[in-house]
């Protein structure tokens, strides 16, 4: 246990995680936004995967599943930075340039594309869907074959080593 | 409208300039196919310089004789029409050609004229003219359009002469001239045979054989059946004897349909081949064209481009779109008006893709049946090709090559001139006349015999054009270039070369010798980069860059060297390199009297004297010590390896070790009083020499070649009777000549040295030692060896007894000796233990005499390893060395410690930036504009020196990096102007005293490590006003400056395991923001691009630019992060300005920051390689944050030392590899 108690916190850290395992992730019973992955407490991950479906609801949100062959997993995009009352403590102007970036990150997510993903994780209805903070759409299909190889590496050796 | 002034020939060559004239100055009308200067494809392209011809400024013409070539004037190429006037012929060329205006006066109108040195006037290129009486002498056969030339006659008569033999008459298309041609013959005159050579070539006419041509038809009947006629017979014309002179007609008129009449029927024996058949000119041949000139036929292997460049003597000729000319045989030059910028038009040229495997062009390969003209002149005043007389053996053996191969033998002489320039002499290398060359050797070992052709001359070849057409190109795909030399030590073979470090070079050592390297290390250092080639290095234009001496070397991440000890090496000299006369060298090595010095500092003149001085200099002290070598009477051994030229394991010396003993006791002494003291009395020794200590010296020769020999050390009194020299310095500096380049850059500071005497040598007669400066010349027979100690028993002397590499893998960390101290010599001199010390002492002294008081380094305590001295005595020498003014009372120092990193940094360093106004401007140091800036971080006694230097990179010795233990000499002493600092110069040195290497597959060598991560968030930004400006805003980006300063930055990296803060600044840190990335999604997401329209698309538009034009405003900008810093998208900031300004929401400038952050934080993989962050460097940053009103993140710190970007493919096959 001492060597494990070394080990440093995962709860930051954006896990790169293939679809399977994100979706065996559970919830901690009194903490919601932290889950536990094999012991670990995590919040944050990394998804690549299809984009299969997509439901937008202009203003508001972009909800969209990603697909990396092992699982799907839900994402949703906010679009509303500058309506919602729960984006008041932050800074208008860079809500404006992340409103801005998101409807670009909206408008990106087309079925069939390819995107990485980063965001928190959350449950939502019963259901585990990832809270997208930044997208990026993938046009190398090596990438797909890296983050996959991440994905089983960084397992092997950190998240259940 | 200004009188057109009428100038002469002499005029011109009076005016002495080349230069270009018309009838109607104003803008230069060329001609109707001006030309374009050639572009410069790549900014090393020298001929981007050349300027226009100067146009005279006053309206002129010339009036001449335009006249077929004769054998007068001084021309090689023997081919050239001839314009002359009353006062002098010069070589011209016509543009426009009228057969009608042979012999003829004409009126010149534009012209260039061309000064060489080479031709015994000038070159004249006429653009436009006229025939100055066009009713006068024209020779018609018809009343229409019929002109008719009597080929042998230049008279024009209008019936030709009448001949009792056979004549006949050919109508049909030229389609092919040979070059002019001797062929030796012997010629019956009524009294004697006489021998002499007859001068001709040949024309190849495709004819018709209608019935119009069959029967004789007039010629006029001939020319108006145009449509009758199906021109498919070859027929060779020989222009023989007189006719030869037509040449540049015939040429000109290839592709036109022409008669020729009066011809004879020869049956020719060429070899042994069937009797040929051959029309032949006699005295009534003539040449009947019409007046209408018009082209039937595009000739076959036709192309026309502009003349880009001319290399190796016009050899080779640069032609636009990447072809390339091939005119090994000279003979098919045409006129001099191959000119840089002229349009040439080849025809039956073989054009040849080689197969090279490093380099794609086209190659037009000329034969005997190619033939070259100037369509139209360069305006550009370059030089006029020039023909060399004679023939090489190397010419000779590239014209039995094919073209692709005659290419490569090309490019090899240029890379082997540029490897061995200053090594081997020219002759050596291209051969001569008699003998075979370095090139010819290579290329030849090189060459499969099925290469090689046979030659059948002129006449054969041009007859049976067919083999020559249809000779297929052998493959050259295995043939390779050598690297051109990089001015380091290098191993060279035919695929590259490789730097390598060898400890145990002797000072002598024979450059020329081949060795065969088995015990080696392979040191490598760095990232390896990606698998997408550098996009700099165009393979068309590689041989450019070879012929100008550009070598286009793909720019490589990795450090590669190899060290490996020569003793170790095997020697595999072939009879191409004869061994030095090792005889002469033992002889000269292995007895006498030598001079001690110790070598202080080496000097480098600066960039600007080095056109004027090639000279090197050493500082050299003359220690109180001789040496005297028995010689003869010591032993001599070769290894037994030596035998088969190997060196490794040496045999037993026990006997020589016997042998040495006893010389030593019993010869020594006697020797010395013979050589110095011819008075005989032992007192007088006695009272000149303090010390008579008797040694057996361990000698290197030449090729390994390694002897004993007894000897004496003596130490002279400062009083002492005996005079060795007749004049001697105490100080003095040894000048290297170029040629000794080698000798200096193995000569290392705080060696000792022999020198030997000689009563009349430089250093043993000097006239005037009051003079403050004296030189002594090292020519290459200067006697320089360095001298090393040891108490030790012969046999167990390590430095010639090292253990061998063994081929062993670096299983952890292995310190590689280098220069370390006593253990790498040229002579070891065994001596009594008692000895060693003394002589230690007296460098001390000297040293101390010299210098001045040990180094005091402020806070650190560096006193082990630092010598400081002041540098009053150089302003006295700045007469000899010419810039050490530029040091005016600065000090000093040189330090030895371990290397812990090196990087160029820029004006993005807040410590440089501080730094660099203390330093004032660094061309004043003597560095010139390629210099690049390094700071190099020293570990002397566990504590941290910086050394920064505005340097050459190729100033640091191969194997220069992280890890090594480096004494740096000569380095400027800045403190405590600039605290911690001190500073590379034009006269710092650095020697490497060991290499720490170890086995990394992937880095981690305690202080580096290195991540595929993405940025998380940015939480420190600091940007700054750049004070360097690139004008260009079109150059490449990579190699730009940075237009803004980052001097801080701070990310946090995640690479799913892990997180960070990396502190970075300068590129790393734009690279790490994107900021060199045109399209800025976040910026165009934000508000921003809208306020901004119109620019986005242009490279003005790029986010650097952008920055600028904040920073104008502001100066300085700092962005804190003031939220979270583990979600890209939930970051807040402050933004300050320089002027302490707060940026708000409502600014633009803030949506532009705030968009840089977010847009670092998606999109991109980065690798960064990282160092640990010592505790000293975290409490300075903490100052700074602290400064900020920041906390220190929770996380590990490191400092980005590299970022480069992702290969995806790259690393998931290093993955798939490494760990699954």
């Amino acid at each position: 246990m001492a060597a494990q108690a070394q080990q440093p916190s995962l709860l930051n850290i954006h896990l790169k995680l293939l679809g399977f395992t994100l979706r065996s992730i559970t919830p901690f019973p009194n903490c919601p936004s932290v889950f536990n992955l094999n012991g670990k407490q995590i919040s944050r991950v990394e998804v690549l995967g299809v984009v299969t479906s997509r439901d937008h609801k202009p203003g508001r949100f972009l909800r969209f599943t990603i697909d990396d062959g092992t699982g799907s997993i839900t994402c949703v995009l906010w679009l509303n930075h500058l309506t919602s009352s729960f984006f008041a403590t932050r800074q208008p102007a860079t809500l404006r340039v992340i409103s801005d970036l998101s409807k670009s990150f909206a408008d990106d997510l087309r079925l069939g594309k390819v995107a990485r993903v980063r965001g928190r994780v959350s449950i939502f209805r019963g259901d585990l869907q990832v809270t997208v903070s930044d997208v990026v759409i993938e046009t190398d299909p090596n990438a797909e074959t890296l983050h996959r190889l991440d994905c089983i590496s960084l397992a092997r050796r950190c998240y259940f080593g | 409208m200004q009188d057109v002034k009428i100038l002469t020939v002499s005029d011109l060559l009076h005016y002495g300039h080349s230069h270009t004239g018309s009838s109607s100055p104003g803008p230069p009308i060329i001609s109707d196919q001006t030309p374009q200067p050639p572009p410069g494809p790549s900014t090393s392209n020298p001929n981007r310089d050349i300027e226009p011809l100067p146009q005279l400024d006053y309206p002129a013409i010339l009036v001449g004789t335009l006249r077929l070539p004769t054998l007068t004037l001084k021309c090689t190429l023997w081919k050239c029409l001839e314009f002359s006037d009353d006062s002098v012929a010069v070589c011209c060329d016509i543009v426009g050609f009228d057969p009608r205006a042979i012999g003829k006066k004409i009126n010149v109108l534009t012209w260039n004229f061309i000064i060489s040195d080479h031709l015994s006037s000038g070159f004249l290129e006429i653009v436009k003219w006229d025939l100055s009486d066009s009713s006068h002498g024209l020779s018609l056969c018809s009343s229409l359009i019929i002109d008719s030339f009597p080929i042998v006659s230049n008279l024009i008569e209008c019936v030709p002469k009448t001949s009792n033999a056979k004549s006949y008459r050919i109508h049909g298309i030229i389609e092919a001239v040979s070059p002019v041609s001797l062929v030796p013959c012997s010629v019956e005159e009524s009294s004697s045979n006489k021998s002499m050579n007859l001068r001709g070539f040949q024309v190849r006419i495709m004819t018709c054989e209608c019935k119009l041509c069959r029967y004789e038809e007039s010629v006029r009947v001939l020319f108006e059946a145009t449509d009758s006629h199906s021109f498919t017979a070859p027929v060779f014309v020989y222009f023989c004897g007189p006719a030869w002179c037509w040449h540049p007609v015939l040429t000109k008129l290839i592709g036109n349909v022409v008669t020729i009449s009066g011809l004879k029927k020869k049956l020719i024996l060429m070899e042994k081949q069937e009797p040929f058949l051959m029309l032949v000119t006699a005295d009534n041949t003539i040449l009947h064209l019409p007046r209408l000139l018009k082209k039937r036929k595009i000739v076959c292997g036709s192309y026309q481009g502009t003349v880009k460049n001319v290399y190796m003597q016009g050899m080779v000729v640069e032609l636009d779109e990447e072809v390339w000319l091939l005119l090994t045989n000279q003979s098919l030059l045409p006129s001099h008006g191959l000119r840089i910028g002229a349009v040439i038009s080849i025809r039956n040229a073989h054009f040849v893709v080689p197969q090279f495997s490093w380099a794609k062009f086209i190659v037009l390969g000329a034969c005997d049946n190619t033939s070259i003209i100037v369509k139209s002149f360069s305006p550009l005043k370059t030089r006029c090709l020039i023909v060399s007389q004679s023939q090489s053996q190397l010419e000779n053996f590239i014209e039995v090559l094919g073209f692709s191969t005659r290419l490569w033998v090309l490019l090899l002489v240029s890379c082997f001139q540029k490897t061995f320039s200053g090594i081997l002499s020219r002759k050596e290398l291209l051969g001569s006349r008699h003998n075979e060359g370095l090139v010819q050797m290579f290329a030849r070992s090189h060459l499969h015999t099925s290469v090689f052709r046979a030659r059948h001359g002129v006449l054969m070849e041009f007859i049976k054009h067919e083999s020559c057409c249809t000779a297929t190109e052998p493959y050259p795909g295995n043939l390779k270039l050598i690297s051109p030399s990089s001015g380091r030590l290098q191993l060279v073979d035919m695929t590259d070369s490789i730097d390598v470090v060898i400890p145990d070079l002797p000072s002598f050592w024979d450059h020329n010798s081949i060795f065969e390297v088995i015990d080696y290390f392979l040191i490598v250092e760095g990232m390896h980069e990606s698998d997408l080639p550098e996009l700099s290095s165009d393979d068309s234009s590689l041989p450019r860059s070879i012929f100008q001496g550009f070598p286009s070397a793909r720019k490589s991440n990795l450090k590669i060297f190899v060290y490996f000890h020569l003793r170790n090496a095997t020697c595999r000299n072939r009879p191409i390199y004869p061994p030095i006369a090792s005889e002469d060298e033992l002889s000269d090595t292995k007895s006498g009297k030598f001079h001690l010095i110790y070598i202080t500092r080496k000097v480098r003149p600066t960039c600007h004297s080095m056109k004027l001085e090639r000279s090197v200099f050493a500082e050299a002290i003359v220690m109180p010590w001789y040496l005297f070598l028995a010689g003869k009477d010591g032993s001599t051994h070769q290894d037994k390896f030596l035998i088969d030229c190997t060196v490794g394991n040496h045999a037993d010396h026990s006997s020589s070790k016997r042998q040495k003993i006893d010389c030593a006791s019993t010869l020594s002494g006697t020797c010395f009083k013979d050589n110095f003291c011819r008075c005989g009395d032992q007192s007088c020794l006695r009272t000149s020499f303090s010390h008579e200590i008797p040694c057996s010296a361990t000698i290197q020769g030449v090729n390994n070649f390694i002897f004993t020999s007894s000897g004496t050390l003596y130490r002279i009194k400062a009083n002492a009777k005996i005079k060795v020299c007749k004049g001697r310095a105490k100080k003095f500096f040894l000048a290297f000549a170029s040629e000794c380049d080698l000798k200096y850059q193995l000569l290392q500071i705080g060696g000792v040295y022999l020198m030997k005497h000689h009563k009349e040598g430089p250093l043993c007669n000097i006239k005037n030692v009051s003079l403050k400066v004296v030189t002594v010349p090292v020519t290459p027979g200067t006697y320089l060896r360095r001298l090393s100690f040891s108490s030790e028993d012969l046999t167990t002397d390590k430095s010639l007894h090292n253990s061998s590499l063994c081929n062993e893998v670096i299983t952890k960390d292995q310190v590689l000796a280098v220069a370390s101290g006593s253990s790498i010599s040229d002579i070891h001199l065994h001596v009594s233990s008692s000895l060693t010390g003394l002589f230690e002492s007296d460098i001390k002294e000297l040293r101390n005499g010299q210098n001045a008081s040990d180094a005091n380094l402020g806070s650190f305590s560096l006193s082990l390893g630092m010598k400081t001295r002041m540098n009053a005595n150089l302003e006295q020498n700045s007469g000899l060395l010419g810039h050490s003014r530029i040091f005016p009372a600065r000090k000093f120092t040189s330090l030895r410690g371990d290397i812990i990193a090196v990087h160029s940094f820029d004006q993005g360093s807040s410590d440089m930036c501080s730094s660099r106004a203390d330093y004032g401007d660094h061309s004043q140091y003597g560095f010139c504009d390629r210099t690049k800036n390094f700071c190099i971080h020293v570990s002397v006694a566990n504590q941290t020196v910086k050394i920064f230097g505005f340097v050459n990179q190729y100033m640091f010795p191969t194997g220069f990096g992280p890890g090594i233990n480096a004494t740096f000499h000569q380095i400027l002493d800045l403190r405590p102007r600039v605290p911690s600092t001190l500073m590379l110069t034009s006269e710092s040195s650095i020697v490497i005293n060991s290499i720490r290497a170890v086995d990394e597959t992937h880095i981690s060598d305690g202080n580096l490590k290195r991540f595929r991560c993405r940025v998380v968030a940015v939480y420190v930004l600091v940007l700054e006003k750049s004070n360097r400006k690139c004008d260009d805003l079109n150059s490449n980006m990579q190699s730009r400056p940075l237009s803004v300063d980052i001097p801080l930055a701070c990310f946090i990296l995640d690479d799913g395991s892990c997180s960070w803060c990396c502190w970075a600044n300068a590129e790393r840190a734009a690279t790490l923001l994107r900021l060199e990335e045109y399209q800025l999604s976040g910026c165009e997401a934000s508000g921003y691009k809208r306020r901004r329209v119109g620019v986005q698309n242009t490279a003005r538009a790029s986010t650097m630019h952008r920055l600028e034009r904040i920073l104008e405003k502001h100066d300085r900008i700092t962005v804190k992060s003031c939220r979270s810093v583990f979600d890209p998208f939930d970051q807040d900031f402050s933004v300050t300005a320089g002027s302490g300004r707060a940026l708000i929401g409502l600014d633009d400038d803030f949506d532009l920051v705030a968009s840089v952050i977010f847009n670092a934080c998606i999109n991109r993989f980065w690798t960064v390689v990282t160092e640990v962050m010592d505790s000293n460097a975290v409490n300075l940053l903490k100052e700074h944050l602290v400064d900020m009103q920041m906390p220190m993140p929770c996380m590990e710190n490191l400092w980005a030392r590299e970022v480069l970007s992702v290969n995806h493919v790259t690393e998931a096959r290093e993955m798939m590899q490494n760990n699954l």
